[in-house]
């Protein structure tokens, strides 16, 4: 599948609530499914949203382009650039490129991970954390980040070579990155980029050669996990397990 | 949008082989093709997108990363009987011809002179509180923001022609070395494995 379709799949969640109580209240297998956008609660303006984006990665629209037609129903809503706000406002030039970049960025790495077969792992099997794209306000933290969640995995498949972010593709690192271990709260929970809000860093393959010089074992690594847009039963099975899930109970009904 | 296909570039020895595979072979070897196509082109556009702010640069303006953006989000494809790469950048199939852009829901094309258009839409710049209109008998559309003066943000075009830049995309040789390299070495590793 590739990227521009795994944009028309995803669902829509229109939601008032901020992306802080959104990480808090939903779970993250919902939010890397959906297009959502906080504090949004138009279904219509997700759906434009949705619809932009697959035609940038089909290479039809570009980025100005988007914004524009983005900009033009936020418009019709009252909404407007001049507004004030920053980046919470949702007509303002931060925020659409920040929504934009963020579903096309998440779309174009579900499509890799959808192609990891065994023979590209044999070849490039890790991937190493780089700047892809330049950002006026950079983080400067990402060793930082780096090293929180190698030590929260153990440094599971992580290179130890403190020079570079490198570790192999199936490595729990990618997760922990992604769900900020060390504390770090702009983060997207998921074990793939963009990893923080508006971030250029990205995923270069690291060939097998390069792997053994960093003194990484890709020998009985797992791959990493399939990252599928679709409902699954696991959702269902972490629902239910999270509410106590009884068929006995449930099936009697309520006295 | 361009989309390349791998094994228009195989070493005929390649594709004899994939020939005689069954579909889990060949679906393995042309998912390494395709994934070493897609890390040269997008090496190759990061690469030609760090020196490529000729108008930006002119217009002393701020670089949209439009190919930087794009580079990062090229992907691959392959089956057991095909292998492509996704070029999803709009604009990028000038790397093989010349483009000629015309007009689609306007009667111009707006083409910005100005830092401050350069990157936007014109309805984007009006949103943004620019005041924007056309004086008579002139192909430019001029804008003022806050009562400042007014000042041309952009020529108006009833075509360009956008000339064929091969560049833009790694040569035919590169994109060759890289598919028959990835997949040269990785047949070579899977034959080793049955020897040893």
């Amino acid at each position: 599948m590739n990227a521009a379709d795994i944009i028309r799949i995803k669902e829509l969640l229109p939601t008032d609530m901020g992306s802080d109580e959104l990480r808090e209240q939903f779970a993250r297998d919902i939010l890397r499914r959906s297009i959502v956008s906080a504090r949004m609660e138009s279904a219509r303006y997700l759906a434009r949203i949705r619809d932009v984006c697959a035609q940038m990665l089909d290479g039809r629209i570009s980025q100005a382009t988007a914004r524009d037609i983005l900009g033009g129903i936020l418009e019709r809503m009252g909404l407007s650039p001049q507004d004030g706000g920053g980046i919470a406002n949702h007509a303002s030039l931060a925020r659409l490129n920040l929504v934009i970049d963020t579903q096309t960025q998440m779309a174009a790495s579900v499509a890799r991970l959808s192609e990891q077969t065994p023979a590209v792992l044999e070849m490039w099997p890790a991937w190493e954390l780089v700047r892809l794209e330049d950002r006026d306000m950079k983080r400067g933290d990402w060793p930082q980040r780096w090293d929180a969640a190698a030590r929260a995995v153990g440094f599971e498949g992580v290179s130890r070579d403190y020079g570079r972010m490198v570790a192999l593709k199936g490595s729990p690192v990618w997760q922990a990155l992604g769900e900020g271990a060390g504390g770090f709260r702009d983060t997207l929970l998921n074990p793939y980029p963009p990893f923080a809000y508006n971030s250029g860093m990205g995923w270069a393959d690291v060939s097998r050669e390069e792997c053994e010089s960093l003194g990484l074992d890709p020998a009985g690594a797992p791959a990493p996990a399939a990252q599928s847009l679709a409902p699954d039963r696991e959702e269902l099975a972490r629902a239910a397990e999270k509410w106590g899930f009884d068929y006995d109970e449930i099936a009697k009904g309520v006295a | 949008m361009v989309t390349l296909d791998v094994t228009a570039r195989m070493h005929p020895k390649l594709l004899g082989m994939l020939s005689d595979l069954g579909p889990v072979w060949r679906r393995a070897i042309l998912g390494v093709g395709a994934t070493a196509l897609q890390i040269e082109v997008a090496r190759h556009i990061r690469s030609e997108s760090s020196v490529r702010h000729r108008w930006a640069s002119r217009l002393d303006a701020r670089p949209t990363g439009h190919l930087e953006k794009g580079a990062a989000r090229v992907t691959s494809h392959a089956t057991a009987d095909r292998a492509t790469v996704r070029v999803p950048i709009a604009g990028i199939a000038r790397a093989f011809r010349d483009l000629e852009i015309k007009p689609v829901n306007a009667k111009e094309l707006t083409i910005p002179v100005s830092a401050a258009a350069y990157g936007h839409r014109v309805r984007e710049l009006a949103r943004m509180g620019w005041s924007i209109f056309r004086p008579k008998g002139h192909d430019v559309l001029m804008g003022r923001r806050n009562g400042s003066e007014a000042e041309p943000l952009y020529a108006l075009k009833k075509r360009v022609v956008v000339r064929q830049d091969r560049t833009l995309l790694p040569s035919d040789e590169a994109v060759s070395a890289a598919i028959n390299k990835a997949c040269a070495a990785y047949v070579k590793y899977e034959l080793s494995r049955r020897t040893a």
